[in-house]
């Protein structure tokens, strides 16, 4: 019988707040399109689709449909499970594809939240023997539709970003709290700007558990075991980042 | 850096415990499998504190991992000065396509 663990306040906090901000409408999808998003990060793990699409040599090699569609859109629905299930094999060709198929940039930015939100939390109750958090009712309300000021692509990444000296209201202050620590604002922190919802929902969540600068958090791991785990989970997930 | 990876010749590559919290991770992202085991160990070596701590760091590069491989997000230019993308090429990951400038 596995003993249940308990995430400190702070973990909890964040995620309470990430969580029930996924049940709100964002910028470009409804309460309803982001938990079916949800719903999608979750369905992905054993859609067989993807499954099959994982153990190919190229996930390009394999076509068919996902387990599961709901309110979203085909290419929504693709984009969920790529990012969900197969991470690290995302190419610019990929994203490329994703806005011929219809799919916005920022589409694309708000589904990235949601997953990576889900994501945080599917893992932490898996890692300490919990049930996965029941997801919230979707709230009314329609998007807001709204560009956020300032954004651009340029060579640092493929999504619209905004500069903090573009930086407006909120997301200024986001950028202030972002670079107290280190001294500047890391290219992950600027790759949700461009919707700013999704920006502060996976950041209500990660923050809590990882700092780059000042002291590693209660627990009792010291900064060489946090980075050992932080660089195992990156290097096991084939991430650089 | 091969303590990240399981390929130090020492397992816990001089990083107390290194060897257990990396197999914690990688039992946590495989879905589970072996996670009860090394979880009871974690418990019984680190503590219960230091175990929540850490299934919190991975959980949470787990998250983050997708929203860098999903936005196509470049190394810092700070992170790359202070030899980060060493560090990448050390891992193994400079082929990754997010990686690449």
């Amino acid at each position: 019988m596995s003993q249940h663990l308990v995430a400190t306040e702070p973990t909890s906090t964040g995620l309470d707040t990430a969580w029930a901000g996924i049940a709100a409408a964002g910028s470009w999808f409804s309460g309803t399109e982001r938990i079916a998003i949800a719903e999608q990060t979750r369905a992905a793990r054993a859609c067989g689709l993807c499954v099959e699409r994982r153990a190919a040599l190229s996930p390009y090699s394999v076509s068919g449909q996902h387990e599961g569609q709901g309110p979203l859109s085909v290419p929504a629905v693709d984009a969920v499970h790529r990012i969900s299930s197969d991470p690290g094999r995302l190419s610019e060709k990929w994203y490329a594809e994703a806005l011929a198929s219809g799919l916005l940039p920022e589409e694309v930015v708000e589904i990235t939240g949601v997953v990576g939100v889900v994501t945080i939390a599917d893992s932490l109750a898996l890692a300490l023997a919990q049930d996965p958090r029941p997801l919230p009712q979707p709230e009314a309300g329609e998007p807001s539709r709204a560009r956020g000021p300032g954004a651009a692509v340029d060579e640092r990444a493929w999504v619209p970003i905004v500069d903090p000296e573009r930086a407006e209201g909120e997301l200024k202050m986001v950028y202030d709290w972002a670079a107290s620590g280190p001294g500047f604002v890391f290219n992950v922190a600027r790759a949700l700007t461009s919707v700013p919802e999704a920006l502060r929902g996976f950041f209500s969540a990660f923050t809590p558990n990882y700092g780059t600068h000042g002291p590693v958090g209660p627990g009792g791991l010291n900064r060489s075991q946090v980075e050992l785990l932080a660089s195992a989970t990156s290097a096991h997930n084939d991430c650089f980042y | 850096m091969r303590a990240v990876t399981g390929a130090a010749e020492e397992p816990d590559g001089g990083v107390p415990h290194g060897a257990l919290l990396r197999r914690f991770a990688v039992a946590v992202l495989d879905g589970g499998q072996g996670l009860e085991d090394v979880r009871s160990t974690c418990l019984a070596t680190l503590g219960e504190s230091a175990t929540i701590q850490a299934a919190s760091v991975v959980a949470s590069f787990d998250g983050i991992n997708r929203v860098a491989d999903a936005t196509g997000i470049r190394l810092d230019p700070e992170t790359v000065a202070a030899g980060g993308d060493h560090l990448t090429k050390e891992l193994g990951l400079g082929h990754l396509a997010s990686a690449r400038s």
